[in-house]
């Protein structure tokens, strides 16, 4: 949004593509309809606090704004380094080419597959706030909430305010992250920090059970989650359960910026990838060939690029905006130092590298046992994956071809991080597989439908070059069978 | 014999390599085999694994009925557990769709024709049956051609089998492994400097597929390809509903169910090919005309979505049929490459009758059509290839 | 497992497998059902396990349902409409039109 309001100031033509109804995105999901619901929810409202009310100016903003073509409902399934777009509404779908793209495609909680975690009954806590955003729903029953990141606090502190009352909170972390982390706040960090405390203090007093350093977490059941098994204070714990809420931290989604060609990097420290970017959001392309030729048009911003959180979103939006702007010639470029926008792009990061240090990776800090599913969608444990690279399979793509892990719908969404821990952990040394399995397009499922009435196809490109096979008889020929 | 000398070396680990070392192997010979990439990397495994006899090229044919045979059998040549990981359904059979008079008059001529030359297995098929083996078909939708023998396997496991079957064999395979020089030695043999070190051997085959002409033109001989990128959309999995293979006559049209659910369609559709950096590029803007003669054929399946595309490089011919035989200009050497996309069937069967040539020191009868010298022969159609 | 924040205020009804579930305009398909107690929206065509929505933004595809007769939609991402008709996927997709037994 705020890429958008900042172009669409400066005189630009912008359209926004977004897979939910409502702008947004997952932090202000649904504001606009909590805020005129009739009857009021504003025991939702208060729940959710006012950093989540905040965001309604923003998105006032946005729909203000002369010049801004929004596309609700739409997802994206293929994208150009040179601009173009491929994009699915209903049951249309079309290419869309702009000379600048801002890819704004945001984060997905990391995965991570530990016993059970495919069982109904378990669910991320980024799923459990949507479901209270968009699905005005509150969890009940048995609540445990396991692992690790701010978000488990917020969350925890969200239910607290709606009167839900975890059985337990089961962090991977310890206090003695805090302590080492401590040496990373920065004095523009201080409030996010504060808010933490607060958070911790009131679940506290809220008599909500807490455990640090866990570890060993399975989901237990039949057909639904009965229970959940951990490991914390070197004992054993069983706790009968109907929702086991997870979350261990969010990584960049690469998805789109892989299949259009650009670089990704390995970040150990985080278990993931993430893409390759200039200050301004430029993204970089791999080292290797390329579907379109000319300059890279895409720009990313926000969590897709680097996870930061709302504010930090927003002002990078903006400075991603007005590079484009001063490549358009619209605004003079900015000499010398660091201009307005990019003292914001700092300050609202300052906060990171205390929290990251503070919330290591804690449920995928582990690679899971040979039981454990690794592909959900096409039920691929680590054990055969651990087979096939023992037996020579070193590559994230044959590994895919001989077990379909990474074949399903989710198109490896959800293993293909765990698949190249897997690699590595193999032959200690060997380089991480510098990107996801090979992707093409369509990312997302395109039903047959759609893609047979596809408009804005490349004229150069849709000239259809085809097989001819229908054969030509030859006249006189004398072959027999 | 040197440490590094074998009798044959293979150029390239795609199906017919692996299935030529297979059965020179077998044959008693030593054989090693180099692939620039993994084997079975390009057209080979991702190709829409149909085991076709329909529609088929007539010169194609002895080599085609004798590789359903082995097709049938594929356990005596690679063993129970490759065979059965292969997926081979025969006897599902393949249908040429006639979507309209034009196509309907086609197949009646198609038939006729082959009859005339002694091949009955490409039958009319009437309106009544063709619903009733397709269901969903549309009512547009007006006969065509059925043979009843046909099917398809699972391309990439069917690739990996023949690799591994070879290697059981007693082949060296290497991979990741280019190819630098090659050289013809002063008294026979041929000396070939790859990744892996020297390799010397009697025979050389070049079984490059995509890059057939290159090796071809490294060696002073003209051999013409198109390269091709064959694309394939995979939808998610469905209820089983369709056993038969239906292709095209003029539409774009290809499509079968596989093994697990999902729907394979190709129909000939080309990606973008990038010879020189080894890869290729699906592209949808071309997709949509295949997924929209799917959907004028079955019109149930528009909701199915696509998951998945694949390409992989072939090389075609001018004439629509592989080159396989001995070189022009060089003893020891054989070319068998440009498959036109449709080699997948024929691969076994190559693979003997390419064997049994070398060890019997006799051209099988099976390969006369193919013999490389016929783009140096005067041309019955206008476009001669230079 | 989950239960509405203050009143739901439904005034359409979808039906799952023929079960009438009051709906609320503006929802997901998948917060309907989960608000109706659902207790899986499809099994796998793997080994036949009963899956529930995990990610609830479009990522893991495990709350694929059946949504007037075409299968493998995305729950989370589709709004519910009125007199909409859903079934449990089981396995792989029905397709539209077609009998399976």
């Amino acid at each position: 949004m705020s890429s958008a309001i900042e172009l669409a100031s400066a005189g630009c033509r912008v359209i926004v593509l977004d897979m939910q109804p409502l702008p947004g995105g997952q932090i202000f999901r649904s504001l606009e309809a909590n805020m005129q619901a009739r009857p009021r929810t504003d025991a939702l409202l208060s729940a959710l606090g006012p950093a989540y009310r905040a965001g309604l100016a923003l998105i006032e903003r946005f729909r203000a704004a002369p010049g801004i073509d929004f596309r609700p409902g739409t997802t994206v399934w293929d994208l150009r380094a040179d601009g173009t777009v491929g994009w699915l509404r209903g049951n249309a779908a079309g290419y869309l080419r702009a000379p600048h793209v801002v890819l704004a495609s945001g984060a997905m909680e990391r995965p991570t597959p530990f016993p059970g975690w495919t069982l109904p009954g378990v669910m991320t806590a980024g799923a459990v706030q949507t479901l209270m955003k968009a699905g005005r729903l509150k969890p009940e029953g048995r609540i445990v909430l396991a692992g690790t990141g701010p978000l488990i606090f917020l969350l925890a502190d969200q239910l607290r305010r709606l009167g839900v009352k975890p059985a337990l909170i089961a962090r991977t972390d310890r206090l003695g992250d805090k302590l080492a982390a401590l040496k990373r706040v920065r004095p523009a960090g201080i409030p996010a920090l504060a808010k933490g405390v607060g958070w911790l203090a009131r679940l506290r007093l809220a008599g909500i059970p807490m455990r640090t350093g866990i570890s060993g977490l399975q989901a237990l059941g039949g057909e639904h989650l009965e229970s959940v098994r951990l490991l914390a204070g070197g004992k054993n714990m069983d706790i009968p359960c109907d929702l086991l809420v997870v979350h261990d931290g969010i990584v960049p989604s690469t998805d789109l910026a892989h299949a259009a060609g650009l670089a990704l990097e390995w970040k150990r420290d985080d278990a993931s990838w993430r893409p390759r970017t200039a200050r301004d959001g430029r993204a970089r392309m791999a080292p290797c060939p390329s579907f379109t030729t000319g300059p890279c048009r895409i720009r990313i911003t926000g969590d897709a690029r680097r996870i930061g959180g709302a504010d930090a979103a927003a002002a990078h939006g903006r400075h991603a905006a007005r590079a484009i702007l001063a490549d358009l010639g619209r605004i003079a470029r900015k000499q010398g130092g660091p201009d307005r926008t990019e003292a914001e792009v700092r300050r609202t990061l300052a906060a990171r590298p205390f929290l990251d240090a503070a919330f290591p990776p804690g449920l995928a800090a582990r690679l899971p046992d040979d039981a454990t599913i690794v592909c959900r969608c096409e039920e691929i444990t680590a054990g055969s994956l651990r087979v096939a690279i023992r037996n020579g399979a070193a590559d994230m793509n044959l590994i895919r071809g001989l077990l379909r892990c990474g074949m399903g719908p989710c198109q490896g969404r959800s293993c293909a991080t765990t698949l190249a821990r897997l690699l590595a952990e193999a032959e200690p040394g060997r380089p991480m597989p510098p990107s996801p399995f090979r992707a093409r397009p369509p990312l997302r499922p395109l039903p047959l439908g759609a893609l047979a009435g596809m408009t804005g196809l490349d004229p150069a490109l849709a000239q259809v070059e085809s097989l001819d096979d229908k054969p030509e008889e030859i006249a006189g020929d004398d072959v027999h069978a | 014999m040197h440490r590094n000398g074998c009798d044959a070396l293979i150029v390239g680990g795609g199906l017919q390599g692996c299935s030529i070392a297979l059965f020179l192997a077998r044959a008693g010979w030593q054989v090693t085999l180099v692939e620039k990439n993994l084997a079975g990397r390009h057209a080979s495994g991702v190709n829409a694994g149909g085991l076709r006899s329909l529609m088929r090229d007539v010169r194609e044919y002895p080599l085609s009925l004798r590789a359903m045979e082995m097709w049938a059998n594929l356990a005596d040549f690679v063993g129970q557990d490759a065979a059965e990981a292969c997926e081979v359904r025969l006897g599902t059979s393949q249908i040429a769709l006639a979507m309209d008079a034009a196509e309907l008059q086609w197949c009646g001529a198609r038939a006729r024709t082959m009859r005339g030359r002694g091949i009955e297995s490409e039958e009319l098929i009437a309106p009544d049956e063709l619903h009733r083996l397709l269901p969903g078909l549309a009512g547009s939708a007006h006969g065509g051609l059925i043979s009843r023998r046909d099917g398809h396997a699972n391309p990439a496991n069917s690739a990996r089998a023949f690799r591994k079957a070879a290697e059981g064999a007693g082949v060296r395979i290497l991979e990741r492994c280019t190819v630098r020089d090659l050289s013809a030695k002063p008294l026979g043999g041929w000396r070939v400097d790859t990744d892996a070190g020297r390799i010397e051997a009697e025979w050389l085959l070049n079984c490059a597929g995509a890059w057939g002409s290159d090796i071809a033109a490294r060696l002073g001989e003209t051999l013409p390809i198109t390269v091709l990128a064959l694309s394939m959309m995979v939808t998610a999995r469905v209820k089983p509903f369709i056993a038969p293979v239906v292709i095209g006559i003029d539409q774009p049209l290809s499509f079968k169910q596989s093994a697990v659910g999902s729907l394979v369609i190709g129909g000939g559709i080309l990606g973008k090919p990038c010879l020189s950096e080894d890869t290729s590029f699906t592209v949808m803007d071309r997709m949509a005309s295949s997924a929209a003669a799917t959907v004028a054929a079955f019109p149930g399946l528009a909701g199915v979505p696509v998951v998945r595309t694949w390409t992989g490089l072939e090389g075609a011919t001018d004439d629509g049929i592989p080159f396989i035989g001995p070189s022009r200009l060089h003893p020891g050497l054989w070319h068998v490459f440009g498959f036109c996309g449709h080699g997948f069937q024929l691969a076994p069967a190559v693979g003997e009758a390419v064997a049994r040539s070398l060890v019997s020191g006799s051209l099988e009868a099976t390969l006369a059509p193919f013999a490389v010298d016929r783009v140096h022969r005067p041309q019955r159609k206008d476009e001669a290839v230079p | 497992m989950f239960a509405p924040i203050g009143s739901t205020e439904a005034t359409m009804t979808i039906y799952l497998d023929g079960r009438a579930i009051p709906a609320r305009a503006g929802e997901t398909i998948a917060a309907c059902l989960l608000r109706a107690g659902v207790g899986h929206f499809r099994t796998t065509p793997v080994s036949g396990a009963r899956r529930l929505p995990y990610c609830m933004i479009g990522h893991c595809f495990d709350c694929l349902i059946e949504i007037d007769g075409v299968g493998s939609r995305q729950a989370c991402l589709s709004e519910v409409e009125d007199g909409m008709r859903l079934h449990t996927q089981d396995g792989p997709a029905a397709i539209a039109g077609m009998e399976f037994q």
